[in-house]
Parts: C-alpha cells; structure tokens; sequence
C-alpha cells in the first residue's frame, strides 16, 4: 500500500533531512549566519563603530583577527555586525513579498477569472523589468538607506511568491478533498485557510529560503551601490564599496566581505534546495 | 406515493475546450444530453456507464458543485439552481457525497476529527458538544472507535479512510448520499466491507444512494433502480432485476456480459 | 506435457527497509509450458508485479534477487545486464498497465512498433512498416495503415493497450507479460482485449503471463492461475478448478467478496450479503514469518504463525498452501 507520507510528519522528515548532505550543510552555514549576527548583538571583539585612525588599515593579528579598515575599524567585528543587518533586510523584504505574494496568490487561484487573470499579468509585468535596476531605480527615487532598499526588494519578490502560490494551490484546488469541502458547502474563503493554505506551506517556505538568499545578495548590490544601508551601520555590501580603492593595499577588505556574501548565499541556497527535496513537491500534485 | 428526492429534468452540460484553430469555433464537448430521472426516499439508484458516459458530470450537478447548461436539479422539491447562496448551504444537510479516491478526498492536514466534523461545522450552528457527539456517532456507525479522532489520515488503510469519509458524509444525517465510485479504488478484498457497510447504512439511518459506478455488479448489490447512461443519454431505465432479467439495450447486454462471473 | 518454456524455483525479491530488508517475494514456484498460459492473481502488495519485473530484470534499486528464473533452459538469475537485454523484448515481452505512459507520447505509433522490429529483428525500415501495419491490423486497431502516424494520446485507452500488444508482439516473443491489461479500461473493452491476447496465444504458441487483480479477467484469459498474498503463492492450479472448488481461505474468501452478477441473481434471486474478509492489507513490514494470510484468516492457529504453509496438493495439479486444509473442508 502507498501511504502518501505527509510532508511535515515529524520523525520522518528529520530522520530524511539528516541524511541529506546538503541539507546538513546549508543548515550549518544559515546557522552560522543567524548565531554570529546573534552574538553580535551582545559581544563584538571591537566596537565596529569606534573610529581609530592610528590602528587603521592593519594586517590580520591577534588583536585584529582580520585586520582593521582604512578608519582603524575592525573587519571581523564590522562583518559580525554586518550579519545583522543582511538578515534584518533579507527577513523583512521576504516577509513582505511573502505575505502579500502568497495573498495574491490564493486569491488568484481561489476567484479564477479576471481576478487571476489580473494577478497573473500582473507578476509577468513586474517580471519584464530587471530586478535588481529596478530595485536600483526605486531606492534612487525613494531615497537610499536601509528601510527604502528593504521595500524595494519586498516588492520584488511579491511576483514570485504570487506565481508560487498560485500553482500549488491551483493544485490543491483540484484535489478531491476541495471538491468534498464544497460538497460540505464551505466557501472559498474557508476553504483557502482550511485546507488550501496548510497544504502549500511547504512550498512556500521553501521559496522563501531561497529568495532570503537573493535578497541578502540584493541587498549587498544595493549597499554596495550606496543606495542601501547607510553610514555607519555596517554592511557587507558597503564594505565591499570601500575595500574597491584600496584593492591592491589591502586586498583582504574585499575579500572577508565576499566570502561573507557568497557563503550566507550558498548556505542559504543549499537549505532552501534540500528542503525543496525534502518537500517533495510531488506530494502536493498526488492523485 | 412519497415526494420525490432527486429531481433531475432534462440535464444538458456541454463543456468548451480550448480553441485548436484560431478562426474555427471552439470545439464542444456534449457530456449529457438532456438526462432526467427520479429517485424516491429509500429507493437507492444506480447510475452505470463508462468512462466519458458523463456519469461523473451528473454527479457533480446533483451535489451543485456545477452548473448546467440547461435543465434543473430539484432536492425535496427546491430546484439547487435558483437558490440564494444561504439556501443552497443549508439545503447541503441533506445531500452529501462519496468520492472515489479514499486517498485523496481526505485533506491530509487535518485530523480526523476535523475531517469529519466539516459538514457540520459549514452547515449548521450547533454548539460544540453536540458537534463533538454527533462526530463520535458517525464514527462509530462506519465501525471506528474513537481512538481515529486524533490521528492523521495517512495513519488509515484505503477501507479504513473510505470508512471515515462515509462518516464524513452520515455526520449531518442527510437523506441522500451520492457515491461516486466509491469501492473502485479499494484492494479487492476490502471492497466487500465498505460494500456491506453502505448496504447497512441504507436500512440502519434509511439514506438514499445515488451511486455511481461503471460496475453493474456493485450498482445491483445496493440499488433498487439502474439508469444505464452512454454518451451523455440515458439508454436504458428501470428496477435493477428487471434490467438484469430483460435487458433490452444492446450495451447493457454488453455491460451485463462485462460483470458477470466467467468463473465458479 | 509440453515442454517447459519458464521454471521459478524459490524466487526471493527482498527490498531494501528502513528497518532492514523487506521481503517482496517470499520463495515461489510456478512453471508456464510453451504455449501455455497462467494468470497471476493478487491484490496491492502481494507481489504480483514485483514477479515480473523480477522476470525482466527490471528490479527496482537495491533490490535483492535470489533463487532461480530458467527460461529456455537458461538460468537468467545473475545474468549480466547485457544479456538480460537480449532477452527483454526479444525473447520475453511485456505490456504495462497504463499505455499511455508506456508508450512514447511524442513519436508516432507506427514508428515505434516498426524501430522495435528494426532493433530486434534486423528489419529495414520498409518491411518493418509492413511488418507493423499487419501486426496493428492483427490485435485490431482500425484503419491500421493511416494510423501508423497517430500519436499515442490520439487514440482510445483500449486502442492503446492494443497498440502496446502489437508493441510486444512485433519481436515474436516466446512469453508475454500481460500486467493488468484490462485495468485502465472500459468494461466491455476489457473482454475485447482479453480475447485478443486468447486468440494470439493460440495462434503463435506464445507463453502468457497474465498479471491481474481481477479474477473475471484472469478466468477470461488463463488456463492455469496462481493466487499471491504477501508475497506468496498461496494456491494455484487449473483455473476451473481453482475458482470453482477454492481451497485457500484466501481464495475463498476472495471468490466469495466479490459482488458479481451471477446467474442465479440474474434470474432474479434476492441479494445476498457479501461475504468480507476482515482487515486489511498490510504493507511489507506488516507480514509475519509464517503464512502471509494469518492476521486475517478466520482459522488461524498458532502453527499458521510459525513457518511459511509448504503448498500442498488438494487434487491433480491443483494446491493450496495451507496447512489447515483438512480442517476446512
């Protein structure tokens, strides 16, 4: 007998995730991630605020265990920092697209019609314009700083969650229990949070791993264009931005910052690509 | 002469694909063809044909889960498709529905207990206690214990979840029952439970079946009347032992030859 | 007695299990002679397909193969893939249940009934053409040669199943593997294929291996039939015999569930109440070490738990593995 094993079901979804490498992998990294800007918040080795023009620009030592910025700041304290503020803006702008995407999403696929008609043209519209130049266009209007490029990559990643969520629930909807809950006479309202809405948490939380990781990536382009978080909040991006003149001085400014970036990236990714098997999305389209 | 309880008069659906050529009419799809009959409290009918007959379409319209072309669905005398939103809801009480796929009529996110209880909780105001009874009623009528309540549909065999979605149906104690298919997807030797478990519910709770299957054996093992539907037309009608004694269209000559034992 | 075509002799399938290996088949035995025909009836788990894939060498990953499969006087267990090859849809052809996924759905028909002999049998493209639209023409398909450019979800279920046969044919094996043929299929299409695979049984004295859940199609098609549960061959025999004196509580029990019209009732009898077998099937780790039916069978004794029931002989060539048998009748 297939049993259809349900998505969620504790035991085995952790005995499957253990196995999977990476998984593993992707989860070390994004915890990594999350317990350093944590950590940050009570401890740091310096201040990565604290200006100190006579220790500026040091090589890696002891006391600096990266070395320190053209300003005497410290690198690893800087990049700790800086991890904060990835997430803060990675969290949010995922919040937002998800929240509002995944609403337009259901909404499309539970009125049918005009409406998701209109959602759906909708997303191929915003998805006609570059993301990141818009982002670029939006943070230049809007004004540059941290809460400005946070709206303007949530806004960017409503199209996608709407896209997602309207496939998987227009998947649900035509699963037999949906027909046995209209039989019941619920409406579509009850039925969306009943039973569509539980059934596509998997996806969704998937897709969301995945564009936290884009996000931190647009974010980092955004500061580093000077369009994002501002002077003297630390950001990888930023960082980046200033290490460019000093390149061949002091190449480990650049670096520390990028392999920053791509390992919260590459974790990230990994996490959201082996949920993705985990959650295998087969489940959802079964019978 | 009781009133009747499913009325259904002269059902037209015709289905519209999607367009294969750009200056052609879309093609059509006449799935029934001005189909009508009625059943009477306590007479279970049998509705036989086979894949594309349109007898999957007809159920849909007798729950009102669709609307026809033309014609008119009546329950208890109300025609499903002039009433108001509300009407219709509460008209809902009274018929319920079997699916054909134990797998997936049950939403594997919620409990059993949950899964159950929805008519009731769509349907009527009840305070809680009396809905929490009338599930453990419903359950225990299709032979499950109360232990089902907290468990998760995956945790059933396929006879087992067919059981808990004919709860399901029971647990607003409607009059009719429409079945669509609902052994076919069960292992053979599981079938015979559901089946006499149907068969009990008819005499204990006096439920009227609309059953639909492409098995005449199944149809003739819980119905009174067969209608044999072929090609969206009702080509033949009747009590059930007068078809099987005196069939008089060829394809349900035929249908009949298909379901009976070639051994013993 | 003609000559053996297929022996199995105490073939073992286990697959792998969270909780160590899981026993798929259980150590069976069955023979099909030249030309003859057996039906392999079970329900969901009893292994039934698992057989044929066995027979094919198409196991699933991590399957383990024990015992032996001689075909032809060939021993095909541990053969290397190369030469099981040679064998697949050459010597030994297999029709699936749902054609539709069988069959390519983006190449015409013709083409691949035709590329199937072109490989198999050295055909050049024309004769094979030919070669297709007799064979096409044979298991019935209308208008054979103007339908060799249809494209597989153009035609009826039916019509597709008789495609698939013509598939299997086109290399003149000597055993088909018919698995649940009539499933995906109408009612009356079902006896309409069932004959046809009769009909090319006798006219080419091909072996059939008829795998099915449904024992109308089964009594349709079969001479000889073995009924599976768990991964067992709790009884088999002549198919008349078998059906008609049962002697396995399992095959009892599963003649005597199933609603059928029977003409008795036709003739206008009352309904009888079916006789159900309760429970339900287990999944692999469900089955205990002795005979499979246990949980379920209504005679049961602590012996039936202990080891697995030796088939024994209920009357020529008919047995049952049971070892209440004397009891029972």
């Amino acid at each position: 007998m297939s049993d259809m094993a349900v998505v969620s079901s504790g035991a085995g979804f952790w005995r499957r995730a253990r196995r999977h490498r990476s998984f593993v992998f992707g989860g070390i990294l994004s915890a990594v991630l999350v317990g350093t800007a944590a950590l940050s918040l009570v401890w740091t080795p310096h201040s990565p605020y604290r200006i100190d023009i006579p220790n500026r620009l040091k090589p890696m030592s002891p006391t600096y265990w990266l070395g320190t910025d053209p300003f005497g700041r410290d690198v690893f304290s800087l990049l700790m920092t800086g991890a904060q503020n990835s997430i803060v803006v990675g969290v949010v702008a995922v919040a937002i697209g998800m929240l509002l995407g995944t609403a337009l999403g259901l909404l499309a696929s539970a009125r049918r019609g005009w409406v998701e008609e209109l959602v759906m043209r909708f997303t191929d519209f915003s998805f006609a314009f570059p993301a990141i130049l818009t982002a670029i266009m939006l943070t230049a209007v809007l004004g540059p700083g941290t809460v400005n490029s946070i709206i303007a990559i949530g806004i960017f990643n409503i199209p996608v969650f709407a896209r997602v969520a309207r496939g998987a629930a227009n998947a649900v909807w035509s699963r037999e229990f949906v027909l046995a809950a209209r039989a019941c006479g619920r409406g579509r309202l009850r039925i969306t949070f009943d039973h569509v809405l539980p059934n596509i948490v998997s996806v969704i939380v998937v897709q969301a791993t995945i564009r936290f990781a884009l996000a931190i990536l647009a974010e980092a382009a955004l500061s580093y264009l000077g369009l994002g978080t501002q002077p003297p909040n630390p950001s990888w991006g930023r960082m980046l931005n200033e290490a460019q003149t000093l390149i061949y001085i002091a190449p480990q400014l650049a670096i520390f910052p990028g392999i920053a970036i791509a390992l919260a990236v590459l974790g990230l990714n990994l996490l959201g690509d082996g949920l993705r098997d985990l959650v295998d999305p087969r489940l959802i389209r079964r019978r | 002469m009781t009133a009747p309880l499913l009325e259904v008069e002269n059902l037209v659906r015709t289905f519209t694909l999607p367009r294969e050529h750009l200056f052609r009419p879309p093609p059509v799809v006449n799935a029934l063809r001005g189909v009508g009959f009625t059943i009477t409290p306590g007479r279970s009918l049998g509705l036989v044909g086979e894949s594309g007959s349109g007898k999957s379409t007809l159920a849909r319209l007798a729950m009102a889960l669709d609307r026809p072309t033309s014609g008119t669905v009546r329950l208890m005398g109300h025609d499903l498709f002039a009433q108001p939103a509300a009407k219709l809801r509460t008209l809902r009480r009274h018929m319920q529905m079997i699916f054909q796929d134990p797998y997936g009529s049950l939403d594997p996110r919620q409990k059993v207990a949950r899964i159950v209880a929805e008519p009731l909780e769509a349907l009527t105001g009840a305070p809680k206690a009396e809905r929490e009874a009338r599930v453990r009623e419903a359950l225990a009528s299709v032979g499950l214990g109360d232990t089902a309540l907290d468990r998760y549909p995956h945790e059933f065999s396929g006879g087992q979840r067919q059981r808990i979605a004919t709860a399901r149906a029971l647990v607003t104690r409607p009059d009719l029952i429409v079945a669509d298919e609902p052994v076919s997807a069960l292992d053979v030797s599981v079938r015979a439970q559901v089946l006499n478990l149907l068969r009990d519910l008819q005499e204990k709770f006096s439920v009227t079946f609309l059953m639909i299957s492409h098995d005449l054996a199944v149809v003739d093992y819980l119905c009174d009347d067969i209608v044999v539907l072929k090609d969206g037309l009702i080509v033949e009608s009747g009590a059930s032992a007068e078809i099987l004694r005196r069939p008089q269209h060829p394809y349900t000559r035929e249908l009949i030859a298909a379901a009976t034992k070639r051994y013993s | 007695m003609a000559e053996v075509l297929l022996s199995v002799r105490n073939l073992r399938v286990d697959l792998p299990g969270p909780g160590g290996p899981l026993p798929a088949l259980r150590g069976i035995d069955f023979e099909i002679a030249r030309g003859g025909t057996l039906g392999l009836v079970g329900e969901s788990g009893s292994g039934k397909s698992m057989t044929a894939l066995a027979l094919m060498g198409l196991l699933p990953e991590g399957a383990k193969l024990s015992g032996s499969i001689r075909f032809e006087g060939r021993e095909l267990v541990g053969l290397p893939e190369s030469a099981l090859c040679d064998l697949r849809g050459n010597r030994i052809a297999m029709t699936f249940q749902e054609p539709m996924t069988a069959l390519n759905p983006v190449q015409p028909i013709g083409r691949q009934v035709a590329e199937s002999m072109m490989l198999h049998r050295g055909f050049s493209r024309a004769v094979a053409e030919d070669e297709a639209v007799r064979l096409l023409d044979r298991v019935g398909l209308p208008d054979p040669r103007r339908r060799l450019a249809s494209y597989p979800y153009q035609l009826s279920g039916g019509q597709r199943q008789r495609v698939m046969i013509a598939l299997a044919l086109g290399c003149a094996p000597a055993l088909l593997i018919a698995d649940e043929p009539t499933t995906a299929l109408d009612a009356t299409i079902q006896g309409q294929v069932l004959a046809l695979l009769r009909e090319l049984v006798e006219e080419r004295g091909m072996a059939l291996l008829l795998i099915s859940h449904d024992l109308n199609a089964v009594a349709a098609a079969a001479t000889d039939v073995a009924v599976m549960y768990g991964g067992a061959i709790v009884e088999r025999g002549p198919a008349t015999s078998v059906f008609r004196a049962p002697a396995h509580p399992y095959a009892k029990g599963l003649i005597a569930a199933l609603p059928a019209l029977e003409p008795e009732r036709l003739a206008g009898a009352p309904r009888a109440r079916l006789q159900a077998i309760p429970g339900s099937v287990p999944d692999l780790a469900g089955f205990g070490p002795g005979c499979t039916f246990a949980d379920r069978c209504a005679w049961v004794i602590g012996a039936c738990r202990a080891a697995p029931p030796p088939l024994v002989p209920v009357s020529p060539g008919h047995s049952a593995a049971c070892i209440r048998l004397g009891d029972l009748s």
